[in-house]
């Protein structure tokens, strides 16, 4: 396992700069999930670690030494794209065994390591068949075990979760915890979904336009408080434009009264049904293990969550709610 | 996000990679037609141009090459749209047919033609009208659109079948029938109906084996066969012959090269999709379709087949005869071909094996350099035509004397636009991210990479590739007249040599030979499934 660490890259291509000098570090033996919506560079950075995109400025270093200029082979890296990218004319055996021989062992070496993989991942049952034959979730964990089977210092996955059903990616969410937890791999995870980023990774950082606008070490902390207004957009916070709105409804309104504020907080910021304020309910959406509610306050809108057990209201009604406090950030400008 | 793919390579080996396919096409084409251009000087070229011979050579060369264009399109473009968008029955044997006869050499075409509509014909001895498709100048196009209609049905059923069904859906579900064909299919077919033109012009611009054949008059000779007739037999001086036949291949060039321009720009915008893709608006085939279909078919096995049976019909007693075959493994062979028949097919495998070695390696070279301006240049050969070619790699290269290297090197730079097609095409697909990504990060070198997995997933291009260079090969005629000898005899050469010299059996059993080997190299070819026109 190794730190890998960004240092002030830039890339661009033609008129179109992708990464306006990014710099990241990814902790050794843990996950970095970065999140990012699309076109943010995500994927450009990751190929920059790997090493099949050259940065046009900035380094890549690992345990401290720039590698920068190293062939992708040559950096101790694995990867496993969006899309499985198997070779379709070779077996599932035979896709792990072509990136496992670059370790040089004897051929019964190579394949009790690769068997004990295919336990791991649970494809034991299909490793002779070709990647065609293999539903979208098989070829996932096959190129994942292509990835690992070359005991790399890094793994990156570039949303490796994104072309899978809901159930499975449930399990490979899980699999990939338990990956780093057994094998103690630095992995760098990119995602442009913020409840993904926040299940597998260790450390969160949030990547916009190029540049990373927000990083934590405790996820669920960078979530409740990111600090930085498009980090608490991708993490679906309320947004509430408060130096324009003539509502009295807020407390803060008084204090930026004429300016092109904003209001974050999260919907677990909401205490429903008591507190100095009123909303009308506008929706109640059921979601996985809780109730999402939408409330219409003056102009503006306010979503937050029926605690479990809690009272369920229903659509028209009039709900009284209150903030906490200390969830709630104001952006400027 | 549009990103650059592919290896990650420094300039000397892109400019490497670059320059190398540049270089050989140079050499193999660009250089020679320097030395045409240098050739006769402003008074050869002037007198040449103002000799009314020359004009009229030129005014029917265009006549025909633009019927033959009009016609071909006009009976392959609908056969085409019918195959993709209502499926009839009969459309693979017809697209199987179209494409062996898009293949077969010029030479078995025109004594085909000859085997049905001409004297003493399949067909033609049953209804006397249909000799005027055997002969003079109807002859010449029927037998050009026989030739180059493929092209049209193939390049329309290619361009249709590539049409997202969910275009089609949507253009269904928000406007009419019309709307379909005028917005959706119309913009799709539009490049394919203007290349399949474009090329089918450029081909009968540059015919040679069929005027000669199938016009057998200085009436209906082409610039092509012109040029070899000034080269071969006009001047005793081979130094004035020479100027003067360089002085036709330069009008020739500049004729043609306007059409390769349109074709270069046009084939980039078609479309590669594989077969059975095709979005189907709906509607049954209907009667007049089936009717087509087995139109077009016998339009395109008949020349074939009656090949086999004149060469096994004695002419005169109607009756089952083995003599042709007879006469070609004999000593009258010898006497009209000067050479034995032994030696015609050594030559012709010979001259086939080494032209599917070099242009593997040069459509490789072409493939890997991943340049619009190489691929340009290789498509841009389409405007030189076979005659062309012959001499001017006789006027660049004699000195080195083997006449055969210099076959050979025609051979490979006439069939360089369709053989490096598979190949390119093949890259193409196979040097995605989807790919070469993996392979950069697992592989133990490049040259494991290549070895392991590209040229696997290649292999069938490759095999398409050869066997298309081998049927180049074993066909070509226009460059190969202007350069053999006896010692460099190939079939299609014997086959013009035993038709000139009337020995019309012997020259049907010898174009059984070479239809049959031909044949034997398509059905090869089919086996892989590759779409290459």
């Amino acid at each position: 396992m190794a730190v890998v660490e960004l240092r002030e890259v830039w890339k661009s291509y033609g008129a179109k700069t992708v990464l306006r000098g990014l710099s990241l570090e990814a902790p050794a033996g843990r996950i970095t999930a970065v999140l990012g919506p699309s076109g943010s560079g995500k994927t450009t950075m990751l190929r920059i670690i790997a090493g099949l995109e050259e940065p046009d400025r900035g380094a890549v270093l690992m345990d401290g030494r720039d590698v920068t200029s190293l062939e992708p082979r040559e950096r101790g890296v694995s990867m496993v794209f969006q899309y499985p990218a198997l070779f379709p004319h070779m077996t599932a055996y035979e896709n792990i065994m072509f990136a496992a021989r670059r370790l040089r062992l004897p051929r019964d070496e190579l394949d009790a390591r690769i068997r004990m993989l295919a336990n791991l991942l649970e494809i034991d049952d299909i490793l002779d068949k070709r990647p065609g034959q293999l539903s979208g979730g098989q070829q996932q964990r096959v190129a994942l075990a292509r990835a690992l089977v070359v005991e790399p210092r890094v793994l990156l996955l570039d949303e490796p979760l994104s072309h899978i059903d809901a159930r499975l990616r449930e399990s490979l969410k899980l699999l990939i915890r338990r990956i780093r937890v057994e094998l103690g791999i630095t992995m760098i995870y990119v995602t442009h979904d913020q409840d993904e980023a926040l299940e597998v990774g260790d450390k969160v950082a949030v990547l916009v336009d190029g540049v990373i606008v927000a990083e934590g070490d405790e996820p669920y902390t960078l979530y409740l408080k990111p600090g930085h207004p498009e980090a608490a957009r991708l993490f679906l916070h309320n947004m509430v434009p408060v130096g324009l709105s003539d509502q009295p409804v807020w407390p803060w309104t008084g204090n930026f009264k004429g300016s092109d504020a904003v209001a974050g907080f999260p919907p677990e910021a909401v205490r429903l049904g008591e507190g100095p304020w009123e909303g009308v309910v506008e929706d109640v959406v059921a979601q996985r293990g809780r109730i999402l509610v939408v409330l219409r306050v003056g102009e503006t809108v306010v979503r937050c969550y029926v605690p479990h057990g809690g009272h369920v209201p229903r659509t028209g009604d009039r709900v009284r709610f209150g903030l906490d406090e200390g969830l709630v950030s104001v952006y400027r400008g | 996000m549009d990103e650059p793919r592919g290896w990650r390579l420094g300039r000397a080996e892109r400019l490497a990679l670059t320059l190398g396919p540049l270089l050989v096409v140079f050499f193999l084409a660009y250089l020679p037609l320097l030395q045409v251009a240098a050739k006769p000087g402003p008074s050869t070229l002037a007198e040449v141009l103002s000799d009314p011979a020359v004009k009229r050579v030129a005014a029917f060369t265009f006549k025909q090459a633009l019927v033959s264009a009009a016609l071909s399109v006009a009976l392959g473009a609908p056969a085409g749209a019918l195959m993709a968008l209502r499926r009839p029955r009969g459309s693979g044997l017809v697209s199987a047919l179209s494409l062996v006869a898009f293949m077969s050499p010029p030479m078995v075409v025109a004594v085909g033609f000859r085997a049905v509509y001409g004297r003493g014909g399949v067909l033609s001895s049953l209804v006397p009208q249909l000799r005027v498709l055997g002969e003079g100048f109807w002859g010449i196009i029927a037998a050009h659109v026989f030739y180059n209609s493929p092209i049209a049905l193939n390049l329309v059923y290619t361009a249709l079948s590539a049409v997202p069904r969910d275009l089609v859906d949507s253009s269904r579900l928000f406007g009419s029938r019309l709307d379909t064909v005028r917005r959706v299919l119309i913009p799709y077919a539009a490049p394919a109906l203007a290349a399949s033109f474009v090329l089918a012009y450029m081909y009968c611009f540059t015919s040679f084996a069929i005027p000669i054949t199938i016009g057998a008059s200085p009436r209906y000779n082409t610039l092509e066969s012109y040029l070899y007739t000034v080269y071969r037999f006009l001047y005793t001086d081979p130094g004035q012959a020479a100027r003067a036949a360089s002085a036709l291949a330069l009008l020739q060039v500049s004729l043609l090269a306007p059409f390769a321009a349109i074709y270069v720009i046009l084939s980039r915008k078609l479309p590669h999709a594989p077969v059975g893709e095709a979005a189907r608006p709906g509607g049954r085939p209907g009667v007049l379709a089936p009717a087509y279909m087995v139109f077009l078919a016998a339009f395109y096995a008949l020349p074939l087949t009656s090949i086999y049976l004149r060469a096994l019909l004695d002419p005169y007693t109607g009756k089952v005869s083995l003599s042709g075959y007879r006469g070609v493994l004999g000593e009258e062979f010898r006497s009209v071909v000067q050479t034995s028949h032994a030696a015609v097919l050594a030559n012709t495998a010979y001259y086939a094996y080494m032209v599917v070695l070099i242009s593997l390696v040069v459509s490789t070279l072409l493939a890997v350099s991943e340049s619009r301006l190489t691929e340009i240049i290789a498509v841009s050969v389409i405007a030189v035509s076979p005659a062309t070619l012959g001499l001017a790699l006789y006027l660049a290269y004699s000195g080195i004397g083997a006449r055969w290297l210099l076959i050979i090197l025609a051979h490979v730079a006439a069939g360089l636009p369709i053989v490096s097609r598979p190949i390119v095409l093949g890259f193409q697909r196979v040097l995605s991210r989807e790919i070469v990504d993996p392979l950069r990060l697992y592989s133990k070198s490049m040259v494991d990479g290549f070895l392991n997995v590209l040229a696997p997933l290649l292999r069938n291009q490759y095999l398409v590739a050869a066997s298309l260079a081998a049927v180049v090969s074993l066909g070509e005629f226009g460059a190969t007249m202007m350069l053999h000898t006896r010692d460099t005899i190939t079939l299609s050469i014997a086959v013009h040599k035993l038709a000139a010299a009337r020995r019309p059996q012997m020259a049907f059993a010898e174009a059984s030979i070479l239809t049959t080997l031909s044949l034997a190299l398509l059905v090869f070819m089919a086996r892989w499934r590759q779409r290459w026109l």
